[in-house]
């Protein structure tokens, strides 16, 4: 698959919220910039995370026959190296007041980063394929948030039923959507995007 | 900032939204809802149990990767145990299993053995114990609802049960699917709506603040 495929599928077909369920929820919630900057952020910590994974498991755990203890490797070697080179980003170390340099910890131990670097690390892709499904699927993730952010405004202002205002509203919203985003399938992405 | 950051403005709901949804997809039948469960009820008590004693001993600069790497270790440990058990289980769980380490309920776990100990021992230690009942209890009722979260979803999705259980078949209960739709996440996803209505409505029901 081309590049344009690998980001279409991961922002689409396989998005990190409505088709692997993962979250970063509790960082993303809170004000700490402007959106953009949040989603560049993320993108790139997920880039950075597939792609620390994925040479740790190339070039130490397959050859040394022990793939499985990637998710320890993640915790010991990829998780502190993460720490530090988002640390060092300039945005991060001038909004330390702000609670970036928090919201960056918790991501870190987010089930979004971790498990888009396993999914990637543990796929066939390549080294860079890795971390550009990594940073796209990051993009997916806030693209999904600012969807739901808005369903969840327009739903405030309908007529619902008590019952199903507020959570489950929102969840049956976010299972429509996942529906709608199961039509797009990797067979059609493969002819659109080479 | 005010109009476009909406989106990352704290929406109580939307917090509980993001707790929730990793079982959209994970938990699709009882078995993986039975994994899942014990999974996470074992790391919690696991982390409830070594975290405090070892709190101590350990820097406290290094304490959240100690503590994390405990809870990998612990998840690793566990999916090799279930993969050997149990190998369909856990290849269907495929990325969820390693994910229970992140699972919020362990986060949250995990966080109790990160905050320092209180002013006396014997306050600290009443403090820990209730705690880890908390913890254990939260852990428990986590367990008995992914259980009946996977086998609704693979009763009304694929009209069967399969017991976790090596050998055993799995039992067919209905003729057909009534709702296929919903061993897929967006079926996942609507029934946690449907459970979050009804909780709703029982939380009504017993004039308590609704979600």
């Amino acid at each position: 698959m081309s590049y344009i495929g690998i980001i279409v599928n991961a922002i689409f077909a396989t998005n990190a919220l409505f088709g692997y369920g993962l979250e970063a929820g509790f960082p993303l919630a809170r004000r700490v910039g402007h959106p953009l900057a949040v989603a560049l952020l993320l993108a790139l910590m997920n880039a950075a995370a597939a792609a620390l994974l994925w040479c740790l498991r190339v070039f130490l755990l397959v050859p040394l026959g022990f793939p499985r203890l990637d998710i320890l490797f993640f915790v010991i070697i990829v998780l502190p190296l993460l720490d530090t080179l988002t640390s060092l980003l300039p945005a991060v170390a001038r909004k330390k007041s702000c609670g970036a340099k928090t919201l960056v910890g918790e991501l870190n131990v987010s089930s979004l980063v971790f498990g888009i670097a396993l999914i990637t690390a543990r796929s066939e892709y390549g080294l860079i394929e890795a971390a550009v499904a990594a940073g796209a699927s990051g993009l997916g993730y806030i693209i999904a948030t600012v969807v739901l952010d808005g369903i969840r405004e327009r739903l405030e202002l309908s007529d619902t039923p008590k019952a199903m205002r507020g959570l489950p509203s929102l969840l049956l919203s976010a299972g429509l959507v996942s529906m709608a985003l199961m039509g797009i399938d990797a067979a059609f992405l493969r002819g659109f995007g080479g | 900032m005010s109009e476009h950051g909406s989106a990352f403005v704290p929406q109580s709901f939307l917090l509980r939204f993001f707790v929730v949804c990793p079982l959209a997809a994970a938990v699709r039948s009882l078995s993986e809802g039975l994994a899942i469960g014990l999974g996470t009820a074992l790391i919690c008590l696991v982390l409830g149990l070594l975290a405090p004693p070892l709190r101590s001993l350990v820097p406290e600069r290094l304490r959240f990767f100690f503590f994390l790497a405990l809870s990998s270790g612990t998840t690793l440990l566990y999916g090799l145990a279930l993969e050997y058990s149990l190998p369909a289980v856990a290849a269907g769980l495929g990325v969820y299993l390693p994910l229970l380490m992140v699972n919020e309920l362990s986060l949250k776990a995990l966080r109790q053995g990160t905050p320092l100990p209180s002013n006396t021992s014997a306050e600290a230690e009443c403090s820990r114990q209730s705690r880890f009942a908390a913890l254990a209890i939260e852990a428990l009722m986590y367990l008995a609802f992914v259980i009946v979260f996977g086998a609704i979803r693979e009763l009304a999705g694929l009209a069967s049960l399969s017991l976790p259980w090596p050998d055993m078949p799995r039992i067919r209960l209905l003729p057909v699917p009534p709702l296929p739709m919903l061993v897929a996440p967006a079926g996942g996803f609507m029934l946690l709506g449907g459970a979050a209505a009804l909780y709703k409505v029982w939380l009504r029901l017993r004039g308590r603040r609704s979600l």
